[in-house]
């Protein structure tokens, strides 16, 4: 399996339902964010208990899943201030500045996805949502609170960025 | 598309799919080729995204019962309660402590007047003056000069309480910044002249300011300048990309190009207009935009700009 399957529309609201099912996208996507497992423990407890606090929430809202990793990601936050700290260390935030040729098969996928690892946060996140979670750019834009544009942006420069650190000797 | 797509609309296509990069693989067998690279890279990209199980201890808690909530709170309060009384009780004997160690200064250096906080005085008159505006507003025949006036007030209290962040000003540095920066807000309402803005505001500063706090406020300038730089791109590439429809590929030239090409500003010009402003006064940085743009997107170009162009005429008019 690449990533995860694509919300069933006939899903329940039960909140501790909605957990149960969510469990492995929540702990994927905090994991990717976040970049240790024990934080993205901690992160999908706070999810789930903001999942039951906005029971009401729940019944109305249309697509489940931008809705949860929305949720997801503000426990993130949270779960980044309270240790304020970085858990690891990831590469400066900036611009990547040339193209670079994309990887290929002589890239082996262990040795993208421990690139993928030392991306910084939102590049890791939005990589997250787009190939393992599987969302739409608009609501991948959703989650990360940032406009469709500014989102496809975002992502082209996560590949480029990860192109250089693949290739890093 | 004619030529043939670049490696970042190559790049593009495989994200999102790219209608002119759609139309040109058909016919040519050597972007086909370069375009299987980019497939094979988005194949490689989901593999490696594939999900990790997650801790078998790792189970949603019960969220707490309302009963126990409850009782957690009380509890809550109760502590809040004790340990309010614990630290008042603390900081009023570090308080009497403070004063007497104060007094006892006192009584062995000259005394001298302290005036209050110069921040407090000057956000207390902005404040005041606002009020009074927005009263007056409501009774006036024209509103909207009044709301002029008050925007100015705003801007000067602002730039003036900004000041204040950094430095130490008097009562009378502040009333001559005041007077100053009032009278110069409503000159560049109506003529915008950068250059002469720049001149003016300095010299205000020069007259108001210590050259220490001249320096200080360079300083700060300095450092701000070139993230307010970034700001000002950024505003613009996403002002384009909006207008014409810039894939994301495009989005990045069209950044460089305008980092290239847009004079650096001093911090004194207030932009007071649409991102899109520095285009329209700008002819050299809206031709090196231009040219960048397919001539399609050219002609988006021109017309959102035309567009623009009408648009701020009649609000500089409103004015």
């Amino acid at each position: 399996m690449d990533g995860f399957e694509v919300e069933s529309p006939e899903v329940g609201r039960d909140p501790a339902d909605v957990s149960r099912r969510f469990l492995p996208r929540v702990y994927n996507f905090c994991r990717a964010v976040l970049g240790s497992g024990v934080d993205a423990e901690d992160a999908c407890q706070e999810t789930f208990l903001a999942i039951a606090r906005h029971r009401d929430e729940l019944e109305r809202v249309a697509r489940l899943t931008p809705w949860v990793l929305t949720i997801a990601r503000n426990a993130c936050r949270y779960q980044r201030r309270r240790r304020n700290r970085a858990s690891y260390t990831e590469l400066p935030d900036d611009v990547p500045t040339s193209e670079g040729a994309p990887f290929g098969a002589a890239d082996e996928v262990a040795k993208v996805r421990a690139a993928i690892e030392r991306l910084p946060e939102r590049y890791r996140a939005v990589l997250n949502l787009h190939y393992q979670q599987g969302l739409a750019p608009q609501e991948a834009a959703e989650v990360l609170e940032v406009s469709e544009g500014a989102l496809r942006v975002l992502l082209h420069r996560a590949i480029v960025k990860l192109r250089e650190e693949v290739r890093r000797p | 598309m004619s030529i043939h797509p670049g490696d970042d609309e190559l790049l593009d296509h495989a994200l999102f799919g790219d209608p002119d990069v759609a139309a040109h693989l058909p016919a040519c067998a050597e972007c086909r080729a370069r375009a299987e690279l980019f497939a094979e890279e988005q194949r490689i990209l989901r593999k490696a995204a594939a999900p990790v199980a997650a801790p078998v201890n790792l189970r949603p808690r019960p969220a707490p019962s309302s009963a126990w909530k409850w009782s957690a709170i009380a509890a809550m309060v109760l502590l809040g309660f004790v340990s309010a009384a614990g630290a008042y009780a603390f900081a009023e004997t570090q308080r009497l402590r403070g004063e007497t160690a104060k007094l006892r200064d006192q009584i062995r250096t000259a005394p001298s007047r302290v005036p209050p906080s110069a921040q407090l005085v000057s956000l207390r008159d902005s404040f005041r003056n606002v009020t009074r505006g927005l009263q007056e507003s409501r009774r006036d025949p024209n509103p909207r000069k009044s709301l002029a006036e008050l925007e100015i007030e705003c801007g000067v209290g602002y730039e003036i309480t900004e000041l204040l962040s950094l430095m130490e000003l008097t009562e009378d540095q502040i009333e001559r910044l005041r007077r100053g920066l009032t009278v110069l807000y409503r000159e560049s309402r109506t003529a915008a002249d950068p250059a002469a803005y720049e001149t003016k505001y300095r010299a205000i500063l020069r007259e108001s300011l210590t050259p220490a706090q001249m320096k200080e406020v360079e300083r700060m300038e300095a450092e701000q300048e070139e993230e307010m730089r970034e700001m000002e791109i950024d505003m613009l590439v996403e002002e384009l990309a909006e207008a014409v429809d810039l894939p994301p590929s495009m989005q990045e030239r069209m950044r460089a190009r305008i980092g290239e090409s847009l004079p650096r500003r001093k911090m004194a010009i207030v932009s007071v207009e649409f991102g899109a402003g520095a285009l329209l006064d700008d002819a050299k940085l809206s031709a090196s935009v231009r040219e960048l743009l397919s001539p399609e997107k050219a002609k988006a170009y021109d017309a959102w700009l035309e567009q623009t162009r009408k648009l701020r005429e009649e609000w500089m008019k409103d004015d």
